[in-house]
């Protein structure tokens, strides 16, 4: 059922006209302001999108922050154009979409996918307070966060959990910028970062801080993938790995079940560029291929690592599109843990 | 060592192509700081995908002349309109703006642009001196001492910008309770968000700005039909330009020590731009003599902040290289800028890189020079604009206000902010209730709301009130507001026994009494209203409201009291007088031909409604002939189109008859030229 679903949302690639979007102007609205990190990622991938895109259309970014993101989001949704010249490019809050967060207008199930793109993650940590993971063990420390029932820090106390840290979460930091600023005054001791915080503000030779694990991703059938090549040094384990060495043993229990849902069925596909409803799927097809060529496009990955930092994994169609049509089905029992963790 | 990396650094900023990218940087700062609602942000996002190619130098050369002149020329706007043209200008407006009223815009100028040439100049060697002890100084800044600061800069303003410290301090507490609106920092509750997606986030800051200072001022204009000067010239610009500059001069000493203050406050990462302007001010009220003419156009409050807001760049240049902790969303976009050039931000920056952070430092100053001497040239012609009918001025700085407005979310709601605000503003102008303390509260309340839910938090209570640099800041705090208070007892003493009168106002107008009681009445009966939802709301969702909401009752109420206890006129014969006031009638006519114009945006699109408004305003208020009204409403077409359109993008309200006009234009003409 699944599978005719895909292919139907797939479309036969290429048959629409070459040159459908020759001349078009395509708008991209994002949910960040103008200069944010979201912001210059967005109007890269814009760039190197209308390289890929027969007919070289001209695609301009609209910045549309304001509403924790719901606003742009809303505006594709409701009033973009359906003829596959109105797009969505940024974070699209699956979890407040399942916790029916206020103002939430849009359903992803009925937008069209043109791609989704995962996030390289680490837990960071002061090098006075674990110095190396089997420190992780008697370790006690406060880790600062952006707040509970962020997805990212969702997934990084449900892995904090499976490693059975002991630690004190502080949320309420606006973003990295100022957990880490918090971690170098040592007012907090530890964080949950993205790569691209990780590469911004610490680095390899930081003598601060360390990412102690990187969070794997999982492929479609929920089996961990292992790290990318450039994604932290080499040095750094998986959670997986990670638990291994600690405890002798792989992960297991109600938090690693629930850190893994979590993981492959959310954060697998934080970024997303979406269609309103009811855009052609032939014309959908060509974005999606295009969006598939832009990255694979060395020029694209060189520019990106170059700017912004190692390029995020980049989802097949066919995942992007599974994630957005189940991510509303998370089991009970991953929901009852979701709810513990959200409440630190 | 340092010394060599100084001398290295100037050398490295004045090669070439490098230089001729700071001249490029600059002319597009002097634009983007001049035109309020724009500022530099926008400018470093339209520039910073050229630098990908570029050298280093080049790169930072283009970015850091934007950076570095918009708190030179946004002096313009502050002087000449009394709108603050950003966050860091806005104590200029206090004494800058009387000068222009009073004929002496191009006086205000020259004194503004000499120390803010040597602010930047001067900030930069305080700078250069100040690094080895920086980072220590830095680390010990954390979010208690940050509330701490913001508590101070809060108490600065109040007490400072208005008659009443007990006024200036009740519409700080509206600013905080406004900064909470939408979600809560601490949970996925949204406040007071009147179930208005708009109003998920925090209210957006331009919209609210531009309403509160700008509206306020082209009703003016628009209801008294006059020019900003209100009196004729007496005294050639050049002049005044000359007699500025030997202000500023004379009072070299006061600009140095401001300078040194924008160095150090501006190394505090998000407080410092927001509050130095402020600080400096209230250093140089307690530290000159002969107080009684500041905010009157006393030459001393434009030099102040002016010194401090172009040094404060330079400061908050280290932690931004030093810790990667940008300070404010331009120092955010040059952080993007240093990561692209290949540059990591820490302690190499101070070391084996401190040649390249001095080039910083250097072209920041190098701008700014450059920047006040093209100003200087161009002050003549600016200040001529204040002798200008306001009927030409108005509908000109309108298209501004409004795009201004518009690019803060491009939704109605800015639109609709913007309106709510400059009827706010206007009336809090007429009724003596300074507007400044609005705006820095609303500015800083969420770092506040931030840095003091982390203290508890991370302190597990309210331990970390008793670190020495909170002590310290808090105790400014006391003696500031004990300074003031005694200012103001002794000043009414003054006034009873018929003395000179030592005010400190925004404006000489006297404050009109039933304008007063509305401000003094909408604040009791929202701080009212703002406490009904926080019954349904967790103890750290609360928190922050509350300290806006208690101390804002207790110090609004006593004010209304005193206001309806103290007309001899009767509350409703003071409103029949009131409403009778042939400008107050006027100016609500202004409202209405803007409403108008929004409703007639959401019908036929908003680039056709701002030219109408345009050409009307100027056809039925003006009585201006085809002549003008032509090139005039040309010309605003030609800026929609082209620069909002074209360069920046903006996106445009879908009006109702969109599809309707799409049918009738003809083919060949694209559609961006109407919609």
């Amino acid at each position: 059922m699944l599978a005719v679903g895909l292919l139907a949302a797939v479309g036969a690639p290429m048959a629409a006209a070459e040159d459908y979007f020759a001349g078009k102007t395509i708008t991209w609205v994002l949910p960040w302001p103008a200069g944010s990190g979201g912001d210059l990622h967005g109007r890269l991938t814009a760039r190197y999108m209308e390289k890929h895109i027969p007919g070289n259309p001209t695609i301009i970014v609209n910045n549309k922050p304001g509403g924790a993101g719901i606003i742009a989001i809303n505006t594709v949704y409701e009033q973009g154009e359906t003829d596959g010249t109105t797009y969505f490019y940024g974070n699209w809050s699956p979890s407040a979409v399942i916790d029916e967060a206020e103002g939430v207008r849009y359903v992803p199930e009925e937008m069209g996918v043109v791609g989704t793109a995962g996030a390289d993650l680490a837990f960071m940590v002061r090098n006075d307070q674990v110095p190396e993971l089997a420190a992780l063990k008697d370790a006690s420390f406060i880790v600062g966060g952006r707040g509970a029932t962020n997805a990212i820090e969702v997934l990084g106390n449900l892995g904090l959990r499976t490693m059975g840290a002991d630690f004190r979460y502080v949320g309420g930091f606006g973003g990295f910028s100022k957990i880490q600023a918090a971690i170098k005054a040592n007012e907090v001791h530890a964080g949950h970062a993205g790569l691209p915080g990780y590469v911004k503000f610490f680095g390899p030779d930081s003598d601060v801080a360390h990412p102690l694990y990187y969070h794997q991703q999982f492929d479609v059938d929920g089996n961990p993938m292992p790290k990318p090549e450039k994604a932290y040094p080499a040095s750094v384990p998986t959670l997986y790995d990670a638990h291994v060495a600690l405890h002798g043993e792989p992960p297991s229990g109600k938090y690693w079940e629930a850190y893994k849902w979590w993981h492959s069925s959310l954060m697998a596909a934080a970024t997303a560029i979406l269609s309103p409803p009811g855009v052609d799927a032939e014309v959908l097809a060509i974005m999606q291929k295009a969006f598939q060529d832009t990255a694979k496009d060395p020029d694209y990955l060189a520019e990106y690592e170059g700017s912004i930092g190692v390029p995020p994994p980049f989802n097949p169609t066919e995942l992007s599109i599974q994630i957005l049509q189940t991510f509303r089905d998370m089991p009970p029992e991953v929901q009852e843990v979701v709810q513990e963790i959200s409440n630190l | 060592m340092i010394l060599d990396a100084f001398a290295e650094g100037l050398r490295l900023a004045l090669q070439w192509p490098s230089f001729g990218f700071l001249l490029v940087g600059i002319a597009i700062g002097i634009w983007l700081g001049a035109v309020p609602g724009l500022g530099g942000v926008i400018g470093i996002v339209l520039v910073l995908p050229f630098t990908y190619g570029m050298d280093t130098a080049s790169a930072f050369a283009i970015l850091l002349g934007i950076f570095a002149v918009i708190s030179t020329s946004d002096t313009i706007a502050s002087v000449m309109l009394g709108i603050p043209g950003t966050a860091s200008s806005q104590a200029t407006v206090l004494d800058g703006h009387p000068l222009a009223k009073k004929g002496e815009a191009a006086r205000a100028f020259g004194a503004a642009f000499t120390v803010s040439a040597f602010g930047g100049v001067f900030g930069a060697l305080i700078l250069a001196v100040s690094l080895p002890v920086a980072l220590p100084i830095i680390l010990q800044f954390n979010n208690p001492e940050l509330f701490a600061l913001a508590i101070l800069g809060l108490a600065m303003v109040g007490s400072l910008s208005g008659r009443s410290v007990a006024k200036g301090l009740a519409a700080a507490c509206f600013g905080l309770l406004l900064s909470t609106i939408g979600y809560a920092q601490d949970a996925a509750i949204p406040r007071y968000w009147m179930e208005q997606p708009y109003l998920l986030d925090r209210l957006p800051l331009i919209p609210v700005v531009l309403g509160l200072f700008a509206m306020p001022e082209l009703i003016d204009l628009a209801a008294k039909d006059r020019t900003i000067a209100g009196a004729p010239r007496t005294v050639s610009n050049w002049r005044q330009l000359g007699q500025g500059m030997r202000d500023a001069i004379r009072n070299w000493w006061l600009a140095v020590r401001c300078s040194a203050i924008g160095v150090y406050i501006g190394m505090i990462p998000g407080v410092g731009g927001a509050v130095v302007d402020w600080i400096a001010y209230g250093h140089a009220l307690q530290s000159t003599k002969n107080t009684e003419t500041y905010g009157k156009g006393d030459i001393r409050g434009v030099i102040a902040p002016e010194a401090a807001n172009n040094a404060v760049r330079g400061g908050s240049l280290i932690p931004t290289v030093a810790f990667g902790v940008p300070g404010s969303a331009m120092n955010a976009l040059l952080l993007s800028a240093l990561l692209i050039q290949g540059l990591q931000p820490g302690k190499p920056m101070l070391t084996t890189e401190l040649p390249f952070t001095f080039s910083m430092i250097w072209n920041i100053a190098l701008a700014n020079i450059i920047a006040a001497a093209l100003l200087m040239v161009l002050a003549n012609q600016i200040a001529k604009l204040s002798f200008v009918s306001g009927h030409l001025i108005v509908p000109g700085v309108i298209l501004f206000v409004f795009m201004g407005a518009w690019m803060s979310l491009a939704e109605i709601g800015d639109w609709v902010t913007l309106m709510v605000f400059g009827a706010l503003g206007y009336l809090m102008k007429l009724g003596g209730w300074p507007r400044p303390p609005v705006i820095l509260a609303f500015i800083l309340g969420s770092l506040m709301e931030n840095s003091f839910l982390l203290s508890w938090k991370i302190h597990e209570g309210l331990g970390w009130l008793d670190r020495p640099i909170v002590v310290v800041i808090l105790a400014l705090t006391a003696a500031t507001l004990f300074y003031s208070v005694r200012r103001n007892r002794a000043r009414d003493r003054d006034a009873r026994k018929g003395g000179p009168a030592t005010l400190l106002s925004q404006s000489e107008e006297p404050a009109d009494s039933f304008a007063s009681i509305v401000i003094g009445g909408v604040f009791v009966a929202v701080f009212a209203a703002a406490t009904m939802p926080l019954s349904g709301w967790p103890t750290l969702v609360l928190a922050f409201p509350l300290l806006a909401i208690i101390p804002g009752l207790l110090l609004t109420a006593p004010v209304l009291v005193r206001d309806l206890a103290g007309p001899a006129l009767r509350l409703h014969e003071t409103g029949a007088r009131f409403v009778a006031r042939a400008d107050v009638r006027r100016g609500a006519t202004f409202l209405g031909y803007c409403a108008a114009m929004i409703g007639v945006a959401l019908l036929v699109g908003q680039k056709l409604a701002l030219v109408a408004l345009v050409a009307v305003y100027l056809w039925r208020w003006g009585r201006y002939g085809w002549r003008i009204v032509l090139p005039y409403a040309l010309a605003t077409a030609a800026i929609l189109i082209g620069f909002y359109d074209r360069i920046v993008h903006v996106f445009w309200l879908k009006p109702l008859f969109a599809d309707e006009i799409r049918a009738v234009i003809p083919d060949g003409i694209p559609v961006w030229l109407i919609l």
